[in-house]
């Protein structure tokens, strides 16, 4: 006879995983979005100061979008009151994001889409939580 | 004065070789993630490496036996080939890490993807193999490693708050996110305590002809080498920590590495990073690359020297060019490099039992050591080491799971 305790402790350990509350996932979703739109602002600024070449700021900036478009459609499968919220701003950011890929060359924009990005960063910090002051550099 | 001048030489390659994709990457994590809590990681893997390093030395420069020479005789070919497949299954994946590495920093110099310099980085590493010698390869990379150092001044220069991270040598708990916590914990781990350095170390040793006098050379090359070594994964870490974690940047792509030193150094600190990662990078994969190689003829008992010609050493120089091509279809496939290194950064630790164990009885062994085999500091260091790996080998499956980005 197989014992089979084991299997299931990490079958139910595999469903604790995937089953965490709609909140703390919208949560970690959003630091993840404001991990990559922080990213992108730094790697930015960087380019408008004239400190990365743009091979480099090119590709970062498609990934960093990427990253945030995957987030993005992970929250849009969140049962969670502030996602809305925070979708608006991130697809707010995703513009500015692609806008940014067409400035290339023109630093002054840059560093205009760069306070942009910003706000949209400060808007999503605030959609996780709507009553406090929103804590982004 | 050759004595002190081979010190010398021991350490700055030990330094310059010592940073690769995995302590980077793994140190950066655990710094924007945790600030300064787990430098206790990087310095109690440092402390294992100097004790691992040591044996290994000295076994090579006692006896003449590498650690997988050591191996096979004492405890018979089954165990051999058990861990020749588990460390070349492991270093495999490793090695694709580090040629994902150089490929990373050549996409980060041109804009070109990295999956396009998969090839051109292979066939350099070949070529460099084939033709160089085992001091060229060693020395040479490594003394262009030094560039690492511009980590420790950048972590300098910043005037980070040095009672904070002397306390993150102490472990302490993080108020959140444990699992992750102990995840990155482990990883740091698995990159520091890598069986490919000890291994590459005791055929370094055999390769530069080491006799019983340089016993109290490799002790000072040994803690010398990897304390400064550790202090450029501390410094990556310090950094991580004082210019990411305010930012709310956690690291999980490659490209935002080079954040690391661009708000320090500006353009310079750029291409500091670019030739950081492609330089230390290049070195490891060479290495892994010859470790391989030196595992399996040092196992079989086939010729094998890096200083010997490829058509002398036809099957050791088989081993490496089919262990490079591998490793370079794993990177053309387009693995995300930055998730290789942490996937197998957690792999190393889970198998690190293979490795030390035989450690415990070969380091005891009269007929390879004789008056010097380990005292009971060492014994009781290595019996602490393996009780670490058990328990990395037994967490870090789990955590990567539940733990992993």
């Amino acid at each position: 006879m197989i014992n089979r305790r084991p299997i299931i402790l990490v079958l139910l350990c595999l469903a604790c995983q995937s089953c965490g509350s709609d909140a703390e996932k919208f949560n970690k979703e959003i630091e993840e979005a404001i991990s990559w739109l922080a990213s992108a602002r730094m790697v930015s600024d960087a380019y408008a100061n004239g400190t990365t070449p743009e091979g480099y700021t090119r590709k970062a900036l498609a990934s960093f979008q990427n990253e945030l478009q995957s987030s993005a459609k992970r929250m849009e499968t969140i049962s969670d009151p502030r996602k809305q919220l925070a979708l608006a701003a991130l697809k707010q950011s995703d513009q500015t994001l692609v806008e940014l890929q067409t400035k290339f060359g023109d630093r002054a924009w840059f560093s205009q889409l760069n306070l942009q990005l910003a706000n949209q960063q400060t808007s999503i910090a605030a959609s996780a939580n709507p009553k406090a002051p929103p804590n982004t550099r | 004065m050759k004595k002190i001048f081979e010190i010398a030489l021991g350490i700055v390659t030990s330094v310059g070789g010592f940073l690769e994709i995995g302590s980077i990457a793994t140190a950066a994590q655990g710094g924007a993630a945790f600030s300064f809590q787990l430098i206790w990681a990087i310095a109690l893997g440092g402390l294992c490496v100097i004790f691992l390093v040591e044996q290994a030395g000295r076994l090579a420069a006692v006896s003449g036996h590498t650690i997988p020479d050591a191996i096979r005789e004492r405890f018979g070919s089954n165990y051999f080939l058990f861990l020749l497949l588990v460390i070349a299954i492991v270093s495999l994946l490793v090695m694709a890490a580090e040629f994902g590495g150089v490929c990373v920093a050549l996409e980060m110099a041109t804009g070109i993807g990295f999956q396009w310099w998969a090839i051109p980085v292979a066939f350099v590493v070949w070529l460099i193999i084939w033709k160089g010698t085992f001091g060229a390869i060693e020395k040479g990379v490594s003394l262009l490693g030094l560039v690492t150092l511009c980590f420790v001044v950048g972590a300098i220069i910043i005037h980070p708050p040095w009672k904070a991270i002397l306390h993150g040598v102490l472990p302490t708990l993080p108020a959140q996110d444990k699992t992750h916590y102990w995840f990155v914990a482990v990883s740091i781990l698995g990159a520091s305590i890598s069986p490919y350095l000890f291994f590459f170390y005791s055929s370094g040793a055999i390769e530069d002809e080491w006799d019983q006098s340089y016993v109290g050379v490799n002790r000072i090359i040994a803690v010398g080498g990897m304390s400064f070594g550790s202090l450029i994964s501390i410094a990556v870490l310090v950094l991580a920590a004082m210019l990411l974690l305010p930012a709310a940047i956690k690291v999980e792509h490659y490209s935002q590495l080079p954040l690391l030193l661009i708000p320090i150094f500006g353009r310079t600190g750029f291409w500091l990073f670019v030739a950081s990662l492609g330089i230390a990078c290049l070195g490891a994969a060479m290495e892994i690359t010859l470790e391989i190689a030196y595992l399996a003829a040092q196992g079989f008992g086939w010729n094998w020297s890096e200083n010997q010609r490829p058509l002398d050493e036809a099957r050791f120089s088989l081993v490496y060019t089919v262990t490079i091509v591998l490793a370079m279809l794993l990177v053309v496939v387009g693995i995300d490099p930055l998730k290789l290194t942490i996937f197998s950064m957690a792999l190393t630790a889970a198998t690190l039992p293979v490795s030390i164990v035989p450690f415990l009885f070969i380091m005891n062994d009269k007929s390879y050591l004789r008056t010097y085999r380990n005292g009971w500091i060492s014994n009781g260091v290595v019996l602490l080491i393996i009780a670490l790996a058990f328990i990395l080998a037994i967490v870090s499956i789990p955590l990567q799971i539940f733990g992993g980005s």
